[in-house]
Formats: structure tokens, C-alpha cells, sequence
């Protein structure tokens, strides 16, 4: 009989430590609330199509370090507060034995975040697919694309005001370059805390696109400049094409040597691109290990999303200042794109202006629907097509900017 | 270079006040503008440069297909549909052939793009 008893008590003990270890035991409401925030953005990756190939990653990693129990991903060994509390030196990356004794998958794969090591990687595979054709074409396109960064300074401007410190004005300004891997390789040092609400801003606004730009540049634009039907492009030679990234990449690191990585690793996937000689290398920075690359870039930046760095007040400003820095982006590349339409005497199309903020190939396509709108028979694809990707290098270059004056 | 000296100023020590908001707020603003206009406007002197070296070059050599570029008033695909003997025509084949695909599938993403390209006519 009391070995009965006995064998029943252990088999209750048991239960109960099952139950307490249990991640329903262990939820915290802030988390259930986080797993919910999850599910929507897998509702909208899924249903909607926002950009699901970060999306879904990104919403699921969300998820997945919002369980309890799970040990999948520590924030804290990321968070520079809690790294100096720990005894490491200051400027210290992450708790390095943290991480390798205590670390879960997602704290390994953040690692290429940390480090530095994934958007340059999607920067070669997005050079790999990159056509600056409509670019060398007409170069004026270039100011366009420096004209649409104003976006990422004015929300620098507001998120000073917000109260945010200067370093992490930097990072939440650079979502209005619409460029993700940029957003994020610029808050994973200048401000790591805010990494995960940064990066739901930068790719849902993109998505958003053919939503915020549309208003804005009807606003700014009258009719009659938006039926500017624009002359074809002349065509562009090999020589050009393969000395443009050369060239380019020395320009730029010799005067931004911050801007040197990504823009580094753009150009050398258009070079190998562009090269004709080095094709089984473009079939892979442009499609599988940039597939590989997203889906950790994807999942790890959704697990920075934790609910105690997430859910918070500054969470809200950041997607505020995200779409203002987006609207003063397409107001900026609109605006120059009117003053060329005067300047030119009616050649340039300003809605073309709108593509300068990066969002490729997004924004081009914005442009081409609404000048097509206004005349059936206006195609301004390619001439967006040059600012949207001189839009890239802006961004890069103004990344570059902000992490040498705000590291 | 001045890059490097703007960044060791320390300008961005202090931001609590309003005045020291607005005064870095416009500073960066201003620097960080000019600077992406400075590299874009360099890049851009660049490529016109390029364009007159390889690409100047390219022209002497093929005349027949700069040519009508240059002369043309009406939008590409316009253009490229008024060509003579476009029924011959591969790329304009292909292009037009990716457009009805693109958007039959478009309107019904159900309904098999099972169809081909006989002959094109200019309208």
C-alpha cells in the first residue's frame, strides 16, 4: 500500500514539474501578446503577400523566441547593458561565453547579424541581379537617388526630438532609405535594441510602397508633368557596364570608407554579372545563397522582437517615423524630379523622382502605373529603373554616412 | 577626410535641450544631404564620362541602332511595335508574349498561360 502511495506521489511530482517547466506555466502576457503580433504578420506575409520572403521568416523567428522555456534566443547577450552588467569591456559584441555555453540556434545564427556578415551578402545577390543599365544610360537619374535619401535625415531630425540619443535617430532614419539589409546592417550598430521594430518598419513600409508613394506624388505633381512622355534610352555598352561597378566601388570607398562594405559587395555581384565570365557564381549569390542568407537574416531579426524590447512606446514612434521618413523620401526624389522637368524644359517625367527611394524594383513600378494612368501611352519603367537603383547606392552611401558620424 | 573631422568633433555629445537637438538635427541633416549629393553628383560626372569613352565608341560603330534612339518622339514599346517586319521580330515576340502571360495570370491566376503568339500586327 505505501509503495503505492509512493509510486503516486513521484508520478504527481512529476506532473507538476512537467507542468511548471511547461511553456504554459512559464507565459508571461507580455509574450502571448508578442505570439499574437506574430500570427499577424504571418496573416499578412501569408494572406496579404507583404514581402513574404522576409516576412514569414521574420514573423516566425518572432515567434519562435517569444515561446518560453524554449531557449532558442537570448536577447540579453546582445543588449550592451547587459553585457557590461556581466563584467565584459565596453564595445564588447555579445557575451561571447554566454552565448557559446548557454547559447540556443537563433543565438549562433544571429551571429551573421551581429557581425555584420548577412545584407552584404544580400548586396552581392542584389548586384547579381541588378541591371544599372537604365542608370548609365542617364546618369542624371543619380540625383534623383541622392534627392530621395531626404527622407532617412528629416526622420533623423523628428526622432532627435522623440527623444531618442543620436545613434538610435540614426538607425530608426535609415528605414526611409527603403532598403532592408541597409536598415539593418545600420541598427545592428548603431542602435541593436531597436533592431527588431526597425526591421518590421523598413519591410513592411516597403510593401507598402504602392500605398504611401501614389498620394504624395499626385500631390506634388500637376497633371501635364505626369503625361511627360520620356525620349527611349540610348543603349548601353558592355565596356560601360563592366567598368560602372569597378569604378564605382573605388569612388565611393575612397570618399564613405563605411559605405565600403555594402556597396563593396553590390558591386562585385554586378561585376560578376555584368563580367559575362563568372556565371555559375552569379546563379549563386543571386539565388541560392542569397535564399540562404534571407531565411537567416529573416528569422534571427524577427527573434530580436522579444517582447521586452519590443513592446514598448518607442516600438509606436519607430513605425511613425518609418512612414514619415518613407513619405519625405518619395516628397525629396518627387521635388528633385520637378526641378529637372523645368530645367529640362519638359523632358523628365518628376514621377520617375518617386523610384530614388531604393524599394526595388517597387517604386519603378509605382511611377510606371501612375504616368500610365495619366497617358496610356507613357512607359516610364526603365527611366525609374535608373533612380531606383541609384536609390541602392544612395541609401549605401548615406548608411555609410551615418555610421561613420553616429558610431 | 572631412568626414573623419566632422565625426571628431564632438558635436553629438550633448542632445538634451532643444536648441541642441535642432542645432544637430540640421547639422546632420545639411552634412549628411550634401555629402550623398556630393558621391551621386561624382558618380553621375563619372558615368557621363564613361558614357562619352566606351560608350561614344559604341556608336561610331553601330549608327543604325542609335540612330532612330535618338530621333525617336514616341514611347518604346511604340517604337519598337512600328519597326519594320516586326513578326520577325524574336524580342518584341517574347516581350509581348511575357506581358499577356504576366497579365492573364494576373486577372486569373487559375487559367494556364496555353497559348501562342501567331502574328503580330500594328494597329
Amino acid at each position: 500500500m505505501e509503495t503505492l502511495l509512493t509510486i503516486i506521489n513521484a508520478f504527481g511530482d512529476t506532473i507538476a514539474n512537467l507542468w511548471r517547466s511547461s511553456g504554459f506555466a512559464n507565459m508571461a502576457l507580455d509574450s502571448l501578446g508578442m505570439i499574437l503580433i506574430s500570427l499577424v504578420l504571418l496573416y499578412l506575409a501569408i494572406v496579404k503577400k507583404f514581402e513574404p520572403l522576409l516576412l514569414l521568416p521574420i514573423a516566425f523567428g518572432m515567434m519562435l523566441s517569444n515561446l518560453p522555456m524554449g531557449g532558442i534566443f537570448h536577447m540579453e547577450y546582445f543588449d550592451p547593458d547587459h553585457i557590461a552588467s556581466l563584467g565584459y569591456d565596453k564595445g564588447t559584441l555579445f557575451a561571447i561565453n554566454e552565448v557559446f555555453s548557454h547559447g540556443g540556434l537563433l543565438d549562433y545564427l544571429y551571429l551573421g547579424i551581429k557581425l555584420g556578415i548577412y545584407p552584404p551578402l544580400i548586396f552581392l545577390g542584389i548586384g547579381a541581379m541588378t541591371d544599372f543599365g537604365p542608370l548609365i544610360a542617364n546618369p542624371k537619374s543619380l540625383l534623383l537617388g541622392a534627392a530621395a535619401q531626404l527622407g532617412i535625415f528629416l526622420a533623423f531630425f523628428l526622432a532627435l526630438f522623440l527623444g531618442f540619443t543620436p545613434a538610435q535617430a540614426g538607425a530608426i532614419g535609415i528605414i526611409g532609405g527603403a532598403d532592408g539589409p541597409t536598415a539593418i546592417f545600420v541598427a545592428k550598430s548603431l542602435a541593436p535594441e531597436l533592431l527588431g521594430a526597425i526591421a518590421v518598419a523598413a519591410y513592411s513600409y516597403m510593401a507598402l510602397v504602392p500605398v504611401i508613394q501614389p498620394p504624395i506624388m499626385r500631390l506634388l505633381t500637376t497633371r501635364r508633368e505626369r503625361q511627360t512622355v520620356m525620349a527611349q534610352l540610348r543603349p548601353v555598352s558592355r565596356t560601360e557596364r563592366i567598368i560602372f561597378p569597378i569604378a564605382v566601388t573605388l569612388l565611393v570607398a575612397l570618399i564613405i570608407p563605411d559605405a565600403l562594405t555594402l556597396v563593396g559587395m553590390l558591386m562585385l555581384g554586378n561585376l560578376l554579372k555584368e563580367s559575362g565570365v563568372a556565371e555559375r557564381l552569379v546563379k549563386t549569390a543571386a539565388n541560392e545563397l542569397m535564399n540562404i542568407v534571407t531565411i537567416f537574416l529573416g528569422i534571427t531579426v524577427g527573434a530580436t522582437a522579444t517582447a521586452e524590447y519590443f513592446l514598448n512606446t518607442s516600438t509606436l514612434s519607430i513605425l511613425a517615423l518609418g512612414v514619415l521618413a518613407f513619405i519625405f523620401g518619395t516628397a525629396g526624389g518627387v521635388l528633385i524630379g520637378k526641378l529637372m522637368y523645368v530645367l529640362t524644359k519638359g523632358k523628365v517625367n518628376p514621377l520617375i523622382g518617386s523610384a530614388g527611394v531604393s524599394a526595388v524594383p517597387m517604386a519603378a513600378r509605382v511611377s510606371q502605373k501612375l504616368g500610365q494612368q495619366e497617358n496610356p501611352a507613357n512607359f516610364l519603367l526603365m527611366h525609374a529603373m535608373g533612380p531606383n537603383v541609384a536609390g541602392v547606392i544612395g541609401s549605401a552611401v548615406a548608411a555609410g554616412i551615418l555610421l561613420m558620424l553616429l558610431k | 577626410m572631412l568626414l573623419r573631422i566632422a565625426a571628431s568633433v564632438p558635436w553629438m555629445q550633448n542632445y538634451s535641450t532643444v536648441s541642441e537637438k535642432f542645432f544637430i538635427g540640421v547639422t546632420m541633416t545639411l552634412l549628411g544631404l550634401s555629402i550623398v549629393f556630393l558621391v551621386l553628383v561624382l558618380i553621375s560626372f563619372m558615368v557621363s564620362a564613361l558614357g562619352r569613352l566606351a560608350g561614344g565608341r559604341r556608336k561610331q560603330e553601330t549608327p543604325p541602332v542609335a540612330e532612330p534612339a535618338a530621333s525617336v518622339h514616341q514611347p518604346a514599346a511604340v517604337t519598337a511595335a512600328s519597326s519594320e517586319e516586326p513578326e520577325t521580330d524574336a524580342t518584341l515576340i517574347a516581350v509581348l508574349a511575357a506581358a499577356i502571360a504576366a497579365f492573364t495570370t494576373e486577372s486569373a491566376p487559375r487559367s494556364s498561360a496555353g497559348f501562342t503568339i501567331r502574328r503580330v500586327r500594328r494597329v
